[in-house]
């Protein structure tokens, strides 16, 4: 890692299929974050509030136990307004959803470098 | 059930079908009093287009929620025609409702189903995705990395023609191993089966099936199943651990050359070790002893469902 890094936002990823999030955790990496990932929306919690070098939150929408990812970046807006929001889900309507304010959305599969640029322009904008 | 109505639209006739349906005493829905008898939600709606049928002449043509005697709505088709006499003035509209219940409940179901079919299409496209580009990622070249991905892809597919029979939902463990491990076996009796033939869910067939798809292509190019007399063992049982069942599934490969760890953690590895865990809700770990690999999942029993 170089010292760059240091200065980056950490992401937090929040995706319960196994096999995506190992795929969100490898994509991300290898545009040069470093992350934590989680399946629900309390650990995640629990991790935002250990971790204040989270500036990303990158979560699907579809998950387990009482919060879905919308609730969840609504919570996390509300709560951290600096940290960034990237929604990535195969939900069909968009236009349907309640995206908090300035928040990125990206169907799956990911559309890899799409994800990266958009991950460089909040970071850039970070610390 | 039939009414009818004058051309203000105040009703004044409905037939004994519509009584028998609405259990109503008999003129208790004439004039505008129909209305009530509908759903709240639907009670705005199919007054707006009466009055616009009213004044326009156009049919009248509306699916609305209709009170049934044993106090539950049903789903009814409305539609109603004027009738004009030789001037062409509206003197009476007839109407009729027809009982669609059932279609639209179907329907419903469908349109759900429809939605269901499309979000698991994505996530297999995903997960297709997510294979992909790990096996790029730690490709040593183009050639090896096409072959992997192609047999890969064709495990995956493989294991959805068995999901698809079993009607996607669920299907049992042992027509899960046996497909995922039909491709390796060479009629020499290198494989031993053995386990209760417990109900599995979909997501959990298909991992299954994607790590044993690794976990033969490995013992083919490095372990057990590279030499004759290579042996794998696969078994699986249903435990209770402090009150909990739990479920077992152990791969142990002897009689092949010696093994140690591989040095890099490809696709194949995480899907074994990380992500079949994951699915089950469970933990996995592989030990690579002097006599050969030994892969076991442990998981709650309800994690073979969820």
């Amino acid at each position: 890692m170089t010292s760059r890094d240091q200065s980056r936002p950490v992401v937090l990823i929040v995706e319960d299929e196994p096999l995506i999030r190992m795929e969100a955790v490898d994509m991300i990496e290898e545009v040069g974050f470093r992350t934590f990932d989680v399946g629900s929306a309390n650990p995640a919690i629990s991790l935002m509030e250990a971790h204040d070098d989270i500036g990303i939150l990158f979560t699907d929408i579809d998950m387990p136990g009482s919060m879905d990812g919308l609730k969840l970046a609504a919570y996390v807006r509300k709560r951290w307004p600096t940290v960034s929001i990237v929604i990535a889900s195969g939900a069909v309507d968009v236009e349907t959803l309640d995206l908090p304010e300035g928040a990125y959305f990206f169907p799956k599969p990911y559309p890899t470098d799409q994800i990266a640029r958009a991950l460089e322009t909040v970071s850039d904008r970070w610390g | 059930m039939v009414w009818a109505t004058r051309p203000d639209g105040h009703h004044d006739f409905f037939n004994a079908r519509w009584y028998e349906f609405t259990g109503v005493p008999v003129g208790s829905t004439d004039g505008a009093g129909w209305n009530d008898i509908f759903h709240p939600d639907d009670q705005n709606r199919a007054m707006q287009q009466w009055q616009h049928s009213l004044s326009t002449g156009v049919l009248y043509d509306i699916e609305y929620r209709l009170r049934h005697h044993s106090g539950a709505y049903r789903w009814v088709l409305g539609r109603a025609q004027p009738v004009r006499n030789s001037d062409g003035a509206i003197i009476r509209w007839l109407g009729t409702c027809t009982d669609i219940h059932e279609i639209k409940l179907a329907d419903e179901q469908r349109q759900l189903m429809l939605g269901e079919m499309n979000h698991r299409v994505k996530n297999t496209l995903a997960m297709v995705h997510a294979m992909v580009s790990q096996t790029l990622r730690q490709a040593e070249n183009l050639k090896d990395a096409s072959t992997s991905i192609q047999s890969r892809i064709a495990n995956m597919a493989q294991a959805h023609d068995l999901l698809i029979n079993s009607k996607w939902t669920e299907t049992r463990i042992l027509a899960v191993v046996e497909a995922a491990l039909a491709p390796h076996r060479t009629g020499n009796g290198r494989f031993t089966l053995d386990g209760p033939d417990i109900p599995i869910g979909s997501k959990q067939a298909l991992a299954l099936t994607m790590a044993l798809h690794e976990l033969a292509t490995n013992a083919t190019k490095y372990g057990a199943l590279s030499t004759e007399d290579g042996r794998v063992s696969v078994r699986w049982c249903v435990g209770e651990t402090g009150g909990e069942e739990t479920f077992s599934f152990c791969w142990t490969e002897s009689g092949g050359p010696p093994v140690t760890p591989p040095q890099r953690r490809g696709f194949g590895s995480r899907m074994i070790e990380q992500a079949l865990a994951g699915y089950f809700n469970g933990m996995a770990e592989s030990a690579y002893e002097g006599a050969g690999l030994s892969f076991e999942l442990n998981a709650p029993l309800s994690g073979l469902i969820a």
